[in-house]
């Protein structure tokens, strides 16, 4: 009997054991770099980018640092997905693969390769990640000394995870263009792009917004309902979640300036509709301070769709306004002050309550000289359009009662 | 030995269905003739930290219609849903705006009900194929 128990034990084992194999085997993204990044070897290049000394480690292609969204489209075309001509359009024959990925599988290959790196939203850092850190930088010594220079090594191990995740994101390309996916055009496809492009503006755009769905679901911030669309929560909650991306960015150590801009930057990619060459409708404008154009669609109509994206835009933009007059800065850019996640959410929940205004996608407009391209593209306002949010009214257009609207709720 | 090939088969299933299922977006499809009943659907969304709702149209429609996600055991504070948008009348082509909408950012994993209505009288035939990651 007691021989029996101990055989049935040992086939369990044994079956655990294969399945565990076949859990790691199955669940692992292929990240053929990163474990190899720790060690410093002879093939390892030290160069000076922005006078900042770094390594650039064996097998990682100079190139990759500091991208451009256009030169790393190309790149990406043309090391990852085999192309001879690359478009360096995400608006090319390109976009179909961005748009068959889903946000969720890159965010995964994002936090996989990113936990192979120091964590810089560690305050202080973590003794063996400033020791990586001073590998990767001979001339960085201490912790005042990462965060002089915060923006640069944000940047740098970014641009490694970047690079990290490429093969695999190819490999899912090509695999769903073949399979049962290439029909299913499922994601905004510029979102996907930049995520790929900035994993780790991304990760905490990400936390921003899983903090904010967590608390605006919860009672105690108008009672659970953010969630619906054109009332107030919502407005709250599009505000809050650009404050807490600022927020994270920040975290991270990204200096004030790119938080806002790269906040800014995966807030309106959110509300394009559709990415291409020569849409009829709207042209989104200079996206990126480096001048490359993103020519796509924003809905712009007098609907609910167009109504919608204005009234989204704006109240994303009070988010960063408020982070914008609250967050300090002293020598080298380091912030020293930010507001923490209390003032956050309540200064801005108390807008919602007080200072929201009704107003269909052309009053929005006239705020911002009727130009879209103010609205889609400020990191943040200097003005009195930073001071209300907005939610839509329970009126048609001609004065008649829209009963899909749904009214503020009560604030709580 | 019957107890250990339950134990292998369903962690196996396990293994298979929390790596490869969870990824991919729900999709559903629906084809509508006949405007004088609402539509209605139920569909779950994937298991992602934060799901949109993302839907194409492709059709002619004499009049507008509603599409309205909603959440199946909604509380009193999300009865309301996630969106309700009107659907003007005319012809989608069923690619980019403005056939191609899509939803805010909303929770993870909910039991969902899509809706179409037609407020008016409405003749023609709408498929709208969505899309919730």
């Amino acid at each position: 009997m007691l021989n029996k128990v101990f055989s049935i034990c040992e086939v369990k084992l044994f079956f655990q054991f294969i399945l565990l194999s076949v859990t790691l085997i199955s669940c692992k993204p292929e990240l053929e770099t990163a474990d190899l990044l720790a060690t410093t070897t002879s093939d390892d290049r030290y160069i000076s980018m922005k006078e900042v000394h770094m390594r650039v480690p064996a097998g990682v292609p100079t190139e990759i640092f500091g991208q451009t969204f256009d030169q790393y489209m190309a790149w990406f075309d043309q090391n990852m997905m085999g192309q001879s001509k690359a478009t360096a359009r995400i608006a090319g024959q390109d976009r179909s693969g961005w748009e068959l990925l889903t946000q969720e599988e890159i965010m995964q290959l994002i936090i996989n390769a990113s936990s192979k790196y120091p964590d810089l939203s560690r305050h202080p850092l973590r003794a063996n990640d400033l020791a990586r850190i001073r590998k990767d930088f001979p001339d960085i010594k201490t912790e005042q000394d990462v965060d002089k220079n915060g923006q640069f090594i944000f940047d740098y191990y970014s641009d490694l995870i970047k690079l990290d995740i490429a093969p695999e994101l190819a490999k899912r390309m090509k695999a769903k263009k073949g399979g049962k996916m290439a029909s299913s055009l499922s994601s905004n496809p510029l979102e996907n792009a930049l995520i790929a492009w900035n994993p780790t503006s991304a990760q905490a755009v990400d936390n921003a917004r899983t903090m904010i769905e967590s608390i605006i679901e919860s009672p105690s911030f108008f009672g659970g309902s953010g969630n619906n669309d054109n009332h107030n929560a919502n407005a709250f909650k599009h505000a809050a979640w650009n404050a807490l991306g600022v927020w994270w960015i920040i975290e991270f150590r990204g200096n004030k300036w790119v938080a806002l801009d790269k906040m800014k930057m995966f807030a309106t990619a959110h509300e394009t509709v559709s990415v291409c060459d020569g849409c009829p409708r709207y042209a989104l404008g200079y996206l990126f301070d480096d001048g490359y154009t993103i020519t796509g669609t924003i809905p712009t109509s007098d609907d609910i769709a167009g109504d919608r994206t204005a009234m989204d835009l704006h109240n994303n933009m009070v988010g960063r306004t408020f982070m914008y007059n609250e967050v300090r800065t002293g020598w080298f850019g380091i912030v020293t002050y930010r507001p923490g996640f209390d003032r956050i959410l309540n200064y801005l929940k108390e807008y919602a309550c007080t200072s929201n205004r009704k107003h269909y996608r052309n009053e929005v407009l006239n705020y911002y000289g009727n130009d879209y391209g103010a609205l889609t593209d400020w990191n943040y306002s200097a003005d009195y359009r930073s001071t209300f949010l907005v939610s839509l009214p329970l009126n048609n257009r001609d004065g008649s009662r829209n009963d899909n609207r749904v009214d503020d709720v009560p604030c709580q | 030995m019957k107890n250990v090939a339950v134990f292998t088969i369903t962690a196996l299933l396990l293994v298979v269905s929390g790596c490869i299922s969870s990824i991919d977006p729900v999709e559903t499809e629906v084809l509508i003739a006949d405007f004088s009943v609402p539509m209605r659907k139920e569909i779950t969304s994937a298991d992602h930290r934060n799901n949109m709702i993302t839907y194409w149209l492709q059709g002619t429609i004499s009049e507008p219609v509603t599409v309205r996600v909603r959440y199946k055991n909604p509380t009193a504070g999300n009865a309301a849903g996630i969106f309700t948008e009107e659907i003007p009348k005319g012809t989608y082509a069923g690619n980019d705006l403005p056939s191609k909408r899509q939803s805010d950012y909303y929770g993870r994993n909910e039991e969902l009900i899509i809706e179409v209505t037609a407020p008016k009288s409405t003749v023609g035939q709408l498929r709208i194929r969505f899309s919730v990651q």
